[in-house]
């Protein structure tokens, strides 16, 4: 019916030659009125776009309106996050955020087309997932103490899923931190870069532990440590990089995670609204099985808490590229 | 062994298998058929609706949307010029002339028998040789690849039309395009213009369907006559004759998709050019090659559905996603709580098999969507000419934007058509730029990370698979150069006594 | 391709060749412009560059030089060559105001660039086919017309509805979304 309400205000527009646009303020009460927009950075298929696909989903259900997913990919994450930064705030284009636009990205690139923090309201952080220090099954370590042992005093190579992204730089997080000769290997997409670990082309990687689970389970690659705070339910054996023992590596935390923003100047009572719902759906059964298989820990809570954690995200990876060198001009 | 293929067939045998296989098939021509949705994008769309059903019925799904939408994309290369899916774009050169000269049946037909045949193959190296070709793929390190980019770029040679050197300069030209956008390495801007929007790159359908289908389209209001004399019913098929002087060229094609599937990361487009470059420089008749050969049309299809069951090889046997789309369908693996790789050979082999199963019955479906599609696409060439041009113009401007969804790329695709244009203008090929814009960043990405890796040349010469990569350039170079020397003088010498 | 590509006599290949010296020597020029002018000012390269293929302006360096030394090989092979009379792709026969035309085509994708975003794609589109059908030839205003409607109208639902590609809309957008 719908579909056919469409095609008949179209037909109409067309019938007659001129369309009056009906101011509709979008009122929170009775948001959404209409198809809700979720812009995603990355194409599809990715580890964002199935997080976003999940959500909408859920939202759908929930609202009774369709909520999609508009993948514009490009330039690291950068190009979908200036677009929806520029989108109008009225609650119905919305923003998968994650560590690359909202952690990394305004730390390494000077010349931004958004700003993280002026141009966006946080709604609600969704999922997070540990990277995980992992090494090809020839290599002879089997923990962080004896690769360090064997690395000293030679070129190791790390590998990564492209400059700047939050595998690049756990790697770089952890070359200035223990001083170890490394050089950066980047390919395009985690896809390309396990593959090149599994056999050995090069060294060492600190991937996102869902895309590197498999390659785990099937002892292709090696975990040696999680560099979250704490262990890792899927992996409770192996240890954080803080307990490795090495005191360069205390307090090491790096991890990616995912979270719904909005245009700035976006009503609060929608985003109260839109927070409200996206925990409802994430704590729903469908989105937790999800989360597990996924190797995703599922988080939620207040908008306050994820602009809270947003700022010391961009704090904590200003300061890893400033020592890293790694900023892009 | 017995009892787990016995599993797997009644895993496999329900009705819900085959009805999501042949929706499957079906959305995945139709979506490929046309401009700028790519098979890529439907899976992904599709990827959400497999979390309600079974393992083995959401795969197959996506399975069949994936083959279908390979096949599919001949069909408007065929018919209109416009590439449906990158990987169809080497199907025009041949496709699209013999559509103009009336036989639009007879080119999708073989288009349709050569991607079934591929497919077919490609399923049964998948199913009885995909441990042993999967690790054979992991030999390959950046020097590898490198000389196996290196290897694929030398039929530029074979596909530069009637100049040699202008054919190179387009070639080159592509690699240059190529390295439009944020550096690999360093992450800074290369040839952006400080445009926002040339950061990711330029990007690759506009440029596909630019280069290919706008000239196309100017060529109609420019030409005094129309030069289209397509008879309007059109009854030509497959013969017989025909089927069995192509079937070399689909077999070979076949496996050329298959080992180009199986290295993960070359992808479709590259296999189908590489099929077709080996078919013309085996053919006695070369200079038939980009007039309408059915053999040309033969060679591009089996090339890029031979990838089609081969890039699942990587997936099932390592759990390495080749390209895109197996990246989603791991994506669904994962929704399912399933891991590919060797343990799920130990722990789930009922599931393989029925996966195996699967895909045999895709290809048969491929099989009848295929022949039913043709027939009613097919006769697009009725409608008249004045109609249809625009209403090509309007896929490719909506089918750019879809891409990314911005209008940014519409612009890329007039860009793209105006140099398009031109090019056919001054006799220079465009194929040869296509090439070389989809194997620039493979071609550079393992230059660069082979000498990261190493921090010196001789990595370039550090493996067997380097050598013989090393010596197929080599020679590759030698007889293609050669051969072209050889028609050229042909030619001068026709000339001279005419 | 078609049987006008059948072309012989001695004018049109004096013509091609030096078609070829022109098009040989504009592309070195434009490739030296390049190297020189284009490549330092839009590719910077990092201090840090340990070998020269690392660096992000290595491979445009060597393609622009390889393609400035083909556009002069490709000058040369037209002046001094033996005058291959090679028939390259089909031959031109434009139509009267060929040029208008193309320029019109060249507009018309012009404007479907930048106007949907302020007039909605739809109308454009319908006006594009409008065009497009009268300079491709249609006699009846019937036929036309429907045509011009019916077609756009039935490529939009498509994307819009099926494919979900969320084309911009401009004042459109509110009426749409009821």
């Amino acid at each position: 019916m719908k579909t056919f309400g469409r095609l008949l205000a179209a037909a109409t527009v067309f019938a007659t030659g001129l369309g009056l646009a009906s101011q509709a303020s979008a009122q929170a009460d009775d948001y959404p009125t209409k198809r809700v927009t979720i812009i995603v950075p990355y194409s599809a298929g990715g580890a964002t776009d199935v997080l976003a696909r999940q959500v909408a989903q859920g939202l759908t259900e929930k609202w009774g309106e369709t909520v999609t997913v508009e993948n514009r990919p490009g330039a690291g994450a950068t190009l979908g996050t200036a677009q929806a930064a520029r989108a109008r705030p009225d609650g119905y284009t919305l923003f998968m955020g994650q560590v690359s636009s909202h952690g990394i990205a305004p730390a390494v690139y000077a010349n931004l087309q958004y700003k993280a923090k002026e141009d966006f309201e946080p709604i609600v952080w969704i999922t997070e997932i540990p990277n995980v220090m992992v090494v090809p099954e020839a290599s002879k370590a089997t923990t962080v103490q004896e690769f360090m042992d064997q690395a000293k005093g030679k070129n190791v190579s790390f590998g990564s899923s492209g400059t700047g992204s939050s595998i690049h730089l756990s790697g770089e997080m952890f070359k200035a931190r223990t001083g170890l000769d490394m050089t950066h290997v980047p390919y395009r997409g985690s896809g390309e870069a396990v593959p090149a670990l599994v056999s050995g082309n090069i060294d060492v990687m600190f991937d996102n532990l869902p895309s590197a689970m498999p390659q785990i389970k099937a002892g292709t690659i090696r975990a040696l440590a999680v560099t979250s705070a704490e262990r890792d339910p899927s992996l409770p054996d192996v240890p954080t990089l803080g307990e490795s023992g090495i005191a360069e590596l205390e307090g090491f935390e790096a991890k990616s995670w995912f979270g719904l923003l909005a245009p700035a100047g976006t009503d609060a009572a929608i985003i109260e609204k839109v927070n409200a719902s996206v925990n409802e759906v994430i704590s729903g059964e469908t989105f937790q099985s999800y989360a597990m298989n996924n190797g995703a820990t599922v988080v939620g809570g207040s908008p306050e808490k994820f602009e809270e954690f947003i700022d010391a995200e961009l704090d904590k990876w200003a300061k890893v590229v400033a020592d890293a060198g790694v900023r892009v001009e | 062994m017995m009892e787990n293929i016995g599993l797997g067939l009644s895993l496999f045998f329900t009705l819900q298998n085959f009805v999501a296989i042949g929706i499957g098939v079906m959305i995945g021509v139709v979506i490929g058929s046309i401009p700028g949705l790519t098979a890529t994008m439907a899976v992904a769309l599709a990827l959400p609706f497999t979390f309600s059903l079974p393992p083995v019925t959401g795969i197959l799904l996506l399975v069949g949307i994936y083959k279908g939408g390979i096949f599919g994309g001949s069909i408007s290369a065929i018919l209109i010029r416009a590439p449906g899916t990158p990987a169809a774009a080497c199907t025009t050169l041949d496709g699209y002339p013999m559509a103009r000269r009336g036989e639009a049946g007879k080119a999708l037909q073989m288009a349709l028998y050569a991607s079934c045949i591929a497919d077919v193959i490609s399923n049964l190296a998948l199913i009885f040789l995909a441990g042993t070709i999967a690790s054979f793929a992991l030999e390959f390190g950046p020097p590898e690849y490198f000389w196996l980019i290196a290897f694929s770029l030398t039929i530029v040679i074979s596909i530069s039309g009637s100049s040699l050197t202008k054919g190179i300069i387009s070639g080159l030209l592509g690699v240059l395009l190529s390295t439009v956008g944020l550096d690999l390495v360093y992450g800074t801007q290369r040839l952006t213009f400080d445009n926002f929007n040339l950061m990711g790159g330029i990007s690759y359908i506009p440029l596909l369907i630019g280069l290919f289908a706008i000239p196309e389209v100017v060529e109609f209001y420019v030409q005094r006559a129309s030069p289209l004399n397509v008879s309007s019913s059109d009854k030509s098929r497959v013969s017989w004759a025909e089927f069995k002087r192509c079937l070399p060229t689909i077999v070979r094609g076949s496996f050329i998709g298959v080992a180009l599937g199986s290295v993960p990361g070359i992808g479709a487009t590259a296999a189908s050019f590489l099929s077709y470059g080996e078919a013309r420089r085996n053919s006695k008749t070369p200079e038939t090659f980009g007039r309408g050969e059915i053999k040309g049309v033969a060679a591009a299809e089996s090339g890029n559905n031979g990838v089609a069951g081969a890039t699942l090889i990587p997936l099932l046997a390592l759990g390495i996603p080749g390209d895109v789309v197996t990246a989603v369908i791991l994506g669904a693996f994962m929704l399912q709580g399933l891991t590919p790789g060797p343990l799920m050979f130990q722990d789930n082999i009922d599931l393989i098999y029925a996966l195996f199963c699967g895909m045999i019955v895709a290809s048969i479906f491929l099989f009848g969507s295929g022949l039913f599609a043709i027939r009613y696409f097919a006769r697009i060439t009725d409608v008249p000419r004045h109609i249809l041009i625009p209403l090509v113009l309007m896929f490719c401007v909506f089918g750019s934007y879809a891409v990314q969804n911005q209008m940014f790329d519409v612009l890329i695709m007039l860009c793209f058509g105006i140099l398009g244009f031109l090019m056919a203008r001054i006799g220079m090929s465009t194929p040869p730029l296509l090439i070389g814009f989809i194997l620039g960043p493979l071609f550079e990405d393992n230059l660069r990370r082979s000498y990261l890796i190493a921090n010196d040349a001789s990595v370039f010469v550090r493996s067997p698979i380097c050598w013989f990569f090393i010596a197929a350039t080599a020679l590759s170079l030698f007889i293609g150069l050669r051969k072209e020397f050889q028609s050229a003088r042909a030619a001068r010498e026709r000339a001279a006594a005419a | 391709m078609s049987d006008t590509s059948v072309e012989a006599g001695g004018a049109p290949v004096a013509r091609r060749s030096m078609r070829d010296v022109v098009f040989g020597l504009a592309t070195a020029a434009v490739s030296l412009v390049f190297a020189l002018v284009v490549i330092p000012a839009f590719i910077s390269v990092p201090a840090s560059v340990k070998a020269a293929p690392l660096s992000p302006a290595f491979l445009p360096y060597v393609l622009t030089g390889l393609i400035g030394l083909l556009g002069l090989v490709c000058a040369a092979q037209a002046l001094f060559g033996q005058g291959v009379p090679k028939e390259d792709g089909e031959g031109f026969d434009p139509a009267s105001g060929w040029f208008w035309k193309a320029l019109l085509v060249l507009v018309i994708l012009a404007a479907f660039c930048w106007l949907p975003e302020s007039f909605g794609t739809l109308p454009v589109a319908i006006f594009a086919m409008a065009v497009l059908l009268v300079i491709g030839g249609e006699r009846s205003w019937m036929t036309g017309v429907a045509v011009a409607i019916l077609v756009p109208l039935f490529v939009w639902l498509f994307f819009t509805q099926v494919a979900q590609v969320p084309l911009p809309e401009g004042p459109l957008e509110e009426l749409i979304a009821l």
